[in-house]
């Protein structure tokens, strides 16, 4: 058997341990582990369990990921994203869609500050969702506009995928974030324009929303919520400004986030711990991955599999849209049933390679793949986010209905997506223009 | 008896040490926060910054709360296709899944535990403008590692029994395995 064969079935073998709820990361290390010892020996094979887990989490760089989490969960644990939706809300009424274009914009802020696209879907399904419903708004646009919004937080930084994208891809996660920032905001206002092309469209699909808002009652729930947007600007224009480095971001984010929700007088003893501990809970899981992806990637590298791969797409076609389409199909495959970290550290071992054969510009490059993933997440027929918001409204929205909904913000990621490959300088003129 | 007796000193165990990597975020936090604003203000960052948080306070927060991780089943796995099986079949699949995920974690904690021997032994340092000792978080490995096995065996344990996992708060594939 060649080692490209060998290669091949490590990673079916791989997917099918996980597909029978072999944890991922089991399934990747333990596969890894026999391929390489097939490809090589027992000693070499202990010898990257000796080298790889201790070396690979001991970076520096990593250190952002735990310390935004923590930021994202003091921000919600500390009750600073409750009144956004209500916020959003006050300032939007009179457009029209208004509580679902406030959604999408409680969405963005919710998932910059948590960096989780699934968590976004169910905090907000709970919060927006009966609102939308209660004023007679479509169900489909009531649940498919929390589904589609959640995922708008990868691209807007600070993004946990793109610290791990950064890292494994050896690319700045400093101008990783700035070049999402365009794409993140390209995307919220398509579905903003979307939904008010809709409802103008068919008034009916907005219920009726008599509420007007004196000064006084915007005012007010404006100051419920000044927190958290003075955070993501501080920690943003820190970065930006180059008062630290979006390594340091995390820390002084999370350091920030502490501040004021004793400013707020929203700190307790209770639930620091809760955020510790989620915070905790999430780098733990998240990392054991990664030690399987970095176990994955020596065993294929071994096996020339990557190489072969690149070598035989790029034959067909060095065109990045070939290139694109294909990761395309693997996303929304596999985004069924994994959600956007796992499927992207189970899946860049085989595509950086072709990226860096096709001589694409990798920072580009990972924000098209995050794009993907997150379109993965919303298709059907088993988008992750979709089953999330279906298991926080229950059964007074079926299924079809739901995916029905986000098929619209599917249509606007798919332009948003054409218009991030067609214009390379969407995403790379912010890293140009400011030296990070 | 007996295996209550386990099951207390595995969760236990798990909590010690998710309790001590929760003081490893704190620190985290707080030692690069301070070398900001040192840096910012003085001119004067913290040496060893660089080392400290990634050697120590990361190494600790990703290995130490393993098996606090596991007896939630919160490693990231995917139920999709096992709520197709029929609860036999699922309880199989399970009990295989978690017995490869023992010998997976048990193998790691055994190849760490000699690697962090080895460490002690020669007092491991790393590349760094001045001596940086790492041989004491090596053995954050191989004790996250059995933490990981041993909350496997535990949730093993109960499966065989036909129980839920004892932690009351799991939902997912195994709730229809309660007798």
């Amino acid at each position: 058997m060649s080692s490209i064969t060998l290669g091949a079935i490590g990673v079916l073998a791989a997917l099918l341990l996980i597909a029978l709820r072999v944890p991922i990361a089991v399934a990747l290390g333990l596969v890894s582990f026999f391929g390489i010892m097939e490809l090589t020996n027992m000693r070499a094979a202990l010898g990257i369990i000796t080298a790889v887990p201790f070396n690979f989490i001991g970076n520096w760089s990593f250190t952002a990921v735990p310390m935004f989490l923590l930021m994202g969960y003091v921000c919600t644990t500390s009750g600073m994203t409750q009144g956004l939706f209500k916020a959003m809300r006050v300032c939007l009424s009179r457009l029209p869609g208004g509580l679902a274009i406030a959604s999408v914009g409680a969405c963005s802020m919710f998932a910059a500050a948590s960096g989780s696209s699934v968590a976004t879907a169910s905090a907000m399904a709970r919060i927006a969702v009966p609102e939308m419903l209660r004023h007679k708004y479509d169900r489909g646009l009531a649940t498919g506009v929390i589904a589609a919004s959640g995922t708008l937080g990868s691209l807007i930084p600070p993004s946990i995928l793109m610290v791990l994208y950064g890292v494994y891809a050896e690319v700045s996660i400093g101008k990783l974030f700035m070049a999402g920032f365009l794409p993140g905001l390209l995307s919220a206002t398509l579905y903003i324009l979307m939904i008010v092309g809709r409802v103008k469209l068919t008034p009916d699909l907005a219920g009726k929303v008599e509420q007007h808002f004196t000064s006084q009652e915007k005012w007010e729930a404006i100051k419920e919520v000044w927190a958290l947007p003075t955070l993501i600007i501080f920690v943003l224009g820190g970065i930006f400004a180059g008062f630290f480095t979006p390594t340091e971001a995390g820390a002084v984010g999370a350091f920030l986030a502490t501040i004021l929700a004793v400013i707020r007088g929203q700190f307790s003893r209770t639930n620091f711990v809760e955020a510790l501990t989620a915070t905790a809970r999430g780098t733990s899981s998240i990392f054991i991955i990664l030690i399987g992806t970095i176990f994955l990637t020596k065993f294929l590298a071994l096996s020339g599999l990557p190489a072969w791969l690149a070598s035989t797409m790029l034959s067909v076609s060095d065109s990045p849209i070939w290139i694109i389409v294909s990761v395309a199909i693997i996303y929304i495959i596999l985004g069924m049933f994994v959600d956007s970290i796992g499927l992207l550290l189970l899946t860049l071992p085989l595509l950086l390679p072709i990226a860096n054969g096709a001589d694409m510009n990798l920072i580009w490059f990972g924000i098209i793949l995050i794009k993907l993933l997150e379109i993965g997440l919303v298709s059907p027929p088993v988008g992750l986010n979709v089953y999330v918001i279906k298991g926080a409204v229950g059964n007074s929205v079926p299924l079809q209905t739901i995916f029905k909904g986000v098929g619209w913000f599917i249509v606007m990621d798919v332009v948003a997506l054409l218009v991030i490959i067609s214009f390379p300088e969407l995403s790379l003129y912010l890293p140009s223009v400011m030296d990070i | 008896m007996l295996q209550t007796v386990f099951d207390t000193a595995v969760t236990k165990f798990s909590t010690l040490l998710l309790n001590v990597s929760l003081c490893c975020l704190i620190l985290m936090m707080g030692h690069v926060v301070l070398d900001v604003f040192l840096k910012f203000a003085f001119n004067a960052p913290l040496i060893g910054t660089l080392e400290t948080v990634s050697y120590y306070y990361m190494v600790g927060a990703v290995f130490l709360p393993l098996g606090a991780v596991e007896l939630k089943k919160e490693h990231v796995h995917v139920d999709l296709f096992i709520q197709f099986f029929s609860p036999r079949l699922r309880l199989i699949t399970l009990c295989i899944a978690n017995l490869l995920g023992i010998f997976y974690f048990g193998g790691l904690f055994y190849q760490t535990l000699l690697d962090a021997i080895a460490s002690f032994g020669y007092k491991e340092t790393i590349m760094s403008n001045y001596l940086f000792y790492v041989w004491p978080s090596r053995w954050a490995l191989p004790i996250g590692f059995l933490a990981m096995a041993l909350a496997l065996i535990l949730s093993t344990t109960y499966l065989f029994n036909k129980k839920l996992t004892h932690s009351p708060q799991v939902t997912g594939p195994e709730d229809d395995l309660v007798e």
